[in-house]
């Protein structure tokens, strides 16, 4: 029979903490070593892994964020608008009343691009007269294809209109909020009002007066819808002038019965026009 | 589109419509425009003499125009008022009645004051005019009214020093020009071009107030 001899308890401790420390350093030891072999050599992408066959996002272009750059923006919507109009007169869908108003539009449009065209240059920067970039190819592009395959391209003609008036007109609210000089703001708002002006007589076009003057919103009641599902612009939509995305639907139902909805949204950092960029 | 001329509504030339009306552009783009408008303001709102008036920021600067165009919105207010009383369409008055009052309230509330003083210069100028149950009459006279709102608010952002002034002031300017819209249409011109998407109208001068 082994006698065992008691131990006082800060013997164990002792003992205990001599173990455990040449344990822990052992297992330390280890894992660094398997995780520097697993690190050797690697190669390949560094970036985050990709789940199925989504397009890769785009980088958001950089550039100096100023007066020239809210100007020469404003610019480049007076100039998606022109070309909307142009093709939109192209397709031959128009009356002969909506052909005069669609021509008083782009002549609009015109004298407000030259009107900024004339801040920019007192500014020495350098005009832009093209339509917007990113605008026309993510936005604009797609509804003019489902126009021109469209059930009834002259509802959606007029839609469009009123969706891009209303936008540029919250363009320019938003930009004069951001313009640094007073007098650049009374000019931007000047133009900001006219397209205001635009989107409500359009409006009045589409959904017909009075019905098409004031939006039921204002009275608390719902909005509603044709009976297609198309929503139905009003001169008068909200109290103050809104700067959230225009609703549009577009075009004949897909397979799935749906239209093409899209948001037109005011320009961010990803649609303005920097100074770098030229037509 | 920026050359002024008469009212496409009216056929009153800018000149003949009031004296608060006329020649406004001209005075309000004086180099002193700034300091007399803010000094006549002064004057109106407090009872303190015009020459008390040192504004010491730009913040307070904006504060006193800032209670111009709150007393432009409550104006139009108590006009829109007279005629849904006298028997004006309601739907339309109602509407723009209630939208100058939330601009009064919201400039009101950017100028740190109460939304309770109206110019009664303009008001006793279109008073007689928006006392009818003529919703189409009624309409010609809110079109010149809404015009020179919209004017005199664009003139203002160029006065105004903070962004966060300006932001309001054009939130009000976007639907004000769409009341003009409106308004060409009620007063039975949706045909005329010139009147649903020009605004002829000068600013209102407040120098003589």
């Amino acid at each position: 029979m082994n006698e065992t001899t008691p131990t006082t308890s800060s013997e164990s401790a002792r003992r205990f903490d001599r173990r455990s420390m040449l344990r822990a350093g052992g297992i330390t030891v280890s894992l660094g070593a398997i995780l520097a072999a697993c690190g050797e050599g690697r190669s390949g992408l560094e970036e985050p892994g990709r789940v199925g066959t989504a397009t890769p996002g785009t980088s958001l272009l950089e550039g100096p964020i100023d007066d020239l750059t809210y100007l020469r923006t404003a610019q480049s919507l007076e100039h998606t608008a022109i070309d909307v109009y142009e093709t939109a007169l192209g397709l031959g869908v128009l009356d002969a009343t909506a052909t005069a108003v669609v021509r008083r539009f782009i002549a609009d449009h015109g004298e407000h691009s030259a009107a900024i065209g004339r801040l920019i240059s007192g500014l020495g920067g350098e005009v832009f007269n093209c339509a917007n970039p990113w605008i026309m190819e993510r936005t604009i592009e797609p509804i003019l294809e489902r126009i021109q395959s469209s059930d009834d391209p002259t509802r959606d003609v007029l839609a469009t209109a009123h969706a891009l008036e209303s936008l540029a007109g919250a363009t320019y609210q938003l930009f004069t909020g951001m313009l640094s000089d007073p007098q650049l703001r009374k000019a931007a708002m000047t133009i900001g009002a006219e397209e205001q002006r635009h989107a409500a007589t359009l409006a009045m076009a589409i959904t017909g007066t009075p019905a098409g003057y004031v939006s039921p919103a204002l009275f608390g009641e719902e909005l509603p819808r044709t009976d297609a599902g198309f929503p139905i612009p009003y001169a008068i939509a909200s109290t103050f002038g809104r700067l959230g995305a225009q609703d549009l639907v577009v075009g004949a139902r897909d397979a799935d019965g749906a239209r093409l909805t899209i948001g037109l949204q005011t320009p961010a950092e990803n649609s303005y026009v920097y100074e770098f960029m030229n037509c | 589109m920026y050359v002024k001329g008469p009212s496409p509504v009216t056929q009153i030339a800018p000149g003949d419509l009031a004296p608060q009306i006329h020649a406004s552009r001209r005075s309000l783009l004086t180099a002193g425009f700034g300091a007399s408008i803010l000094a006549t303001a002064f004057s109106a709102l407090t009872g303190r003499s015009a020459s008390a008036l040192q504004p010491s920021s730009g913040i307070e600067e904006d504060r006193e125009i800032m209670k111009l165009a709150m007393g432009l919105e409550l104006t139009a207010r108590d006009l829109y008022d007279l005629a849904g009383a006298a028997g004006a369409d309601p739907v339309v008055t109602l509407a723009m009645r209630e939208q100058h009052e939330s601009y009064a309230q919201a400039l009101a509330g950017t100028s740190g004051g109460s939304a309770s003083t109206r110019n009664e210069a303009v008001f006793s100028q279109f008073r007689s005019g928006f006392s009818s149950a003529d919703t189409s009459a009624v309409a010609r006279v809110a079109y010149d009214l809404e015009s020179a709102a919209v004017a005199t608010h664009t003139e203002l952002l160029g006065l105004l020093s903070e962004a966060s002034s300006a932001r309001l002031i054009a939130s009000i300017i976007s639907v004000e020009a769409r009341h003009c819209a409106v308004l060409a249409d009620l007063a039975g011109l949706g045909n005329n071009l010139d009147a649903l998407l020009v605004n002829t109208a000068d600013p209102i001068s407040f120098e003589d107030q």
